[in-house]
């Protein structure tokens, strides 16, 4: 059960990890280079608060998921650990 | 007024976007808002200025904005559900996106302007940066033009590719810029757009004539 | 420097379909935002949409037919249909949906078999506002439509005043004007500031803006000019100021740096003080980030007991029209002496500190202020004033 979860939060890191990058121009970035605890905003990938409402529709479209409240946001968004969390907790895709 | 210094980003010279400095902070820039931050960044250093003195101004004028842009928006709500369209597209289909970025990277604090018209509009931002200078609402202004081509209009206009900045200052010797007659323009008739005007001042001060 | 005369107003918005319609709205504390009815939408974010509105020109952009319409009943309370051709008239106006191709439906269209509808493209050429307005006037004066997102409106007006005060025109058509946009409409919501509850300008739990549409048209001139005409008037347009924050596309300045630059240039070119400003209709779009940066700027120069309310909870937030509508609202409150409430606030935010009008208010003063705040971030203020 949990070699099972743990396969999907890999795969859904992996996919979070292209989508950021495809989808947030982060020119001179790879996926496979992006560390699974590296924080999103401020430092580490440096992302402000256009990225987050772009992260809110990548969720959507992808996972089907819908952030109501970006105050939740904060907690969520903070690394692509969290995220990923988040995705397979609440995912219907 | 004085043309101080300007910069031009043409496609005339093949991509325009070729050999020219990009800072990694503007990833999110579409092309639009690239070019003129460029044609801006080769104004001020051709006047050797810096956007954070204080006292600049900056007008763009633009006919058609970043239509590609405000497309690709539209092929979101076309192609996903409403709540999936992508803000950054949005935020960048707009035509005063291009000054935000100006004001932010070259730190101007002085009043933006985004102006849009099919007729004449480079020339009246032209006077119009004439009386900040004249009335001192300004000690320079950053005046520019930009147009992009794509797709979906290149069937209806010919648009003239490009932006151009200017940055204006007082000095002795006045720079007229010959106002293109007005009147109903057929599409596909005539170039369109601001930077046909706004070539027109960039030959005249590459002359030298605005020294 | 010449005195620049307000002589005339126009407004079309959700509150009413001329400016009586709009003051009863306001006494009576009326607003009813709902979802769109102008477009089929699966989201729920609140609209203030012009109802009971026909005009003459449908085969224009809607936001042309709201813009003529406030410009007839600019003009006529100047008196000025009669007079304009014998005067430079300029028309400086603001827009954000109609300086683009935000046609759905052209779009769907090429997209599916790559033809391009003609009558869009020339419907399209035709809705730059001031060219518009410009052409059906048959006017003389400088001709511009300024495109600088949420304070387009108030800029439009502050570039009439500097036309006025270089002499490049005797009057000036000045204002904005903006249609409900599907596409607008799905874009804020993206941007996850938009409502589905009515909006709280100012309130410690606003949730987002409420999209509107309407016109705001003044007519200014220089007071010389309308002397002659035989107009008396009694209000004036003393200043105005714009300062970028040169910080974000999206985000406004945490601080409010470019609205306090613009808003102490405002006052000092106008030969004024804080305390001389005896109210302010703030730009207030009850998004959490516009109204902290606002009220704090407020509270920081003007003091804690500053009278201000955002009339965004009677029109929603009309974007281009938004600084037209404002300017007029504030000549309004000036001529009568009189503010309605800031409808929807109820609780102060302690991150503010301030509250806005929560009654109707008499006032006496003699100056009043705009603010406008842009995507973009360009922050733009008027300083108006009346004879007493």
């Amino acid at each position: 059960m949990q070699d099972e979860k743990e396969e999907q939060l890999k795969s859904i890191r992996k996919k979070l990890k292209e989508l950021l990058v495809a989808n947030l121009s982060l020119e001179g970035v790879k996926p496979e280079n992006i560390k699974d605890d590296e924080i999103l905003f401020g430092e580490g990938l440096g992302l402000d608060s256009l990225d987050a409402v772009e992260i809110v529709v990548l969720l959507q479209r992808n996972f089907a998921l819908e952030v109501k409240d970006m105050s939740e946001g904060k907690k969520i968004f903070y690394s692509v650990n969290t995220l990923a969390e988040y995705v397979y907790a609440n995912a219907k895709k | 007024m004085n043309v101080l210094g300007a910069g031009l980003v043409n496609s005339e010279s093949g991509d325009c976007l070729a050999g020219r400095v990009i800072p990694g902070q503007l990833r999110r820039a579409d092309r639009f808002c690239k070019m003129a931050i460029c044609a801006a960044r080769g104004a001020l250093d051709a006047a050797q200025v810096k956007g954070e003195e204080q006292g600049i101004g900056v007008i763009m004028a633009t006919a058609f904005g970043p239509h590609p842009t405000t497309f690709k928006f539209l092929d979101n709500i076309l192609d996903y559900k409403e709540n999936e369209v992508s803000p950054t597209l949005f935020s960048h289909s707009v035509h005063n996106a291009a000054l935000s970025y100006i004001a932010a990277e070259f730190q101007i604090n002085g009043p933006t302007l985004t102006v849009t018209g099919f007729d004449g509009v480079f020339c009246t931002a032209f006077q119009l940066a004439n009386a900040w200078l004249d009335r001192q609402t300004c000690k320079y202004v950053l005046l520019g033009a930009a147009e992009e081509r794509g797709p979906v209009f290149d069937k209806v206009f010919d648009i003239v590719e490009g932006s151009a900045f200017f940055l204006l200052g007082q000095g002795p010797r006045p720079v007229y810029l010959e106002n293109k007659a007005k009147g109903p323009v057929q599409a596909g008739q005539e170039k369109r757009g601001s930077m046909v005007a706004a070539l027109n001042l960039y030959r005249a001060y590459d002359k030298g004539l605005s020294r | 420097m010449p005195d620049i005369a307000i002589t005339g107003l126009g407004v079309v918005s959700c509150a009413g379909l001329d400016v009586e319609q709009t003051l009863e709205a306001f006494r009576s504390s009326a607003r009813n935002p709902q979802t769109p009815g102008g477009f089929l939408t699966a989201l729920s974010y609140l609209v203030f949409e012009v109802k009971n509105f026909s005009s003459p020109y449908s085969d224009q952009m809607r936001t042309v037919q709201l813009m003529r319409y406030a410009a007839q009943e600019a003009l006529s309370s100047a008196a000025l249909n009669e007079d304009l051709k014998a005067l430079r008239v300029g028309v400086c106006l603001g827009t954000t949906v109609a300086c683009q191709l935000n046609d759905v439906d052209f779009y769907r269209a090429y997209r599916k078999n790559g033809v391009i509808d003609q009558t869009r493209i020339e419907r399209y050429l035709k809705g730059n506002p001031a060219e518009n307005l410009a052409a059906y006037l048959k006017l003389n004066g400088p001709v511009l439509t300024v495109a600088n997102a949420c304070s387009s409106g108030t800029d439009a007006i502050g570039i009439g005043w500097e036309w006025l005060q270089n002499d490049l025109c005797d009057v000036a058509i000045v204002g904005g004007a903006d249609e409900l946009s599907h596409v607008a409409y799905c874009g804020f919501g993206s941007l996850s500031v938009s409502s589905s509850e009515p909006c709280r300008p100012f309130d410690r739990d606003r949730k987002g803006l409420n999209l509107g549409e309407g016109a705001g048209i003044l007519i200014l001139e220089k007071k010389e000019v309308a002397q002659k005409r035989g107009q008396k008037p009694l209000l004036s347009l003393l200043g105005y100021a714009s300062a970028a924050d040169a910080y974000h596309l999206t985000a406004p300045h945490p601080e409010g740096k470019g609205l306090t630059i613009a808003v102490n240039k405002a006052l000092k070119s106008s030969g004024l003080k804080p305390q001389d400003i005896s109210f302010i209709n703030a730009h207030g779009t009850a998004t959490r980030d516009n109204d902290r940066t606002e009220g704090k700027v407020f509270k920081e120069i003007f003091g804690p007991k500053i009278k201000f309310l955002s009339t965004k909870g009677f029109t929603g937030h009309t974007l281009g029209a938004a600084g037209g509508l404002e300017a007029a609202f504030t000549c309004l409150g000036l001529r009568d002496g009189w503010l309605p409430k800031n409808i929807g606030f109820e609780k102060e935010d302690p991150e503010i500190g301030l509250s806005p009008l929560t009654a109707a208010t008499q006032l006496n003063g003699c100056y009043a202020m705009s603010t406008s705040l842009a995507f973009g971030g360009n922050n733009s203020v008027l300083i108006m004033g009346i004879e007493r």
